[in-house]
């Protein structure tokens, strides 16, 4: 056996090592998400947001899905998967045109919005509150 | 030639790792296991929204046409560009969408409600 040929059993195992790292990663998590040990009840809602101290926690009622968490879930998983697909196919990294980086960057771009949207207004319900808090104790200790 | 086979092993397991994870959300949505209710509707009880059924479809409709199409042209090996004009339609989509929730959420802040 050459030095040549040994340097191609090397670069072998090191390609199969690492192989085998990428592949158990992925079966882990998929095995993780089947038995339902990884929560995806929130994929598409927000979570509760965390009490505000000084606020009387107000009911928040059942959780809502979001339409720009599953607009922007969507594109990720036709975009990478159409990307992933193609770069195996061609065993390269695949141009990425300009639109789609675009397209990315609108639903991302929607998500932050439509969250800032929603946080500004319960900041604004939070301040109205703490507000109606202390004139109510003010008007009672006066 | 190891090489070779290794690299179609692994374009194997990662395409059925990308179609199983795609399958398990979608099977955890029909079960109820991810919270969909409410993804027409501004709140609780509200009629469907246009701006979100319009949203909706037209993000369905170009996640399809644009799958479709890229496999389509797979032997292009490379991602098939956008048309600047669905580009538009999808930017006015979503900004149709926003700014009724901005002005939905404005009318209940001013009307002393609350807003989710």
């Amino acid at each position: 056996m050459n030095i040549g040929e040994i340097w191609t059993w090397i670069s072998a195992a090191v390609a199969i090592a690492i192989a085998l790292v990428i592949v158990t990663f992925a079966l882990i998590v998929a095995w993780k998400l089947l038995r339902g040990q990884i929560d995806l009840t929130y994929l598409l809602a927000e979570p509760p947001a965390a009490p505000v101290p000084g606020v009387a926690a107000t009911p928040s009622g059942p959780p809502k899905a979001s339409i720009s968490r599953f607009q922007f879930l969507i594109f990720t998983f036709v975009i990478a998967g159409v990307y992933l697909v193609l770069c195996l196919q061609a065993g390269r990294f695949v141009e990425i045109p300009e639109n789609v980086i675009l397209l990315l960057g609108v639903s991302g771009t929607s998500y932050a919005a439509s969250r800032g949207i929603s946080a500004a207004a319960q900041t604004s319900q939070v301040n109205a509150q703490t507000n109606t808090t202390t004139t109510t104790s003010s008007d009672g200790n006066g | 030639m190891i090489l070779a086979q290794l690299s179609d092993y692994l374009e194997m397991i990662l395409e059925g790792w990308l179609f199983l994870v795609f399958a398990i959300v979608l099977y955890r949505m029909a079960r109820g296991q991810i919270i969909v209710a409410g993804l027409l509707r501004a709140e609780k009880n509200a009629p469907f929204g246009l701006e979100r059924l319009q949203l909706v479809g037209v993000t369905l409709l170009f996640a399809i046409g644009y799958a479709i199409f890229a496999l389509d042209a797979e032997q292009l090996r490379t991602l098939p560009d956008i048309p600047t004009p669905l580009l538009l339609v999808l930017i006015g989509s979503n900004t149709a969408y926003l700014a009724v929730k901005y002005a939905q959420r404005s009318a209940l802040i001013g009307a002393g409600g609350r807003g989710r």
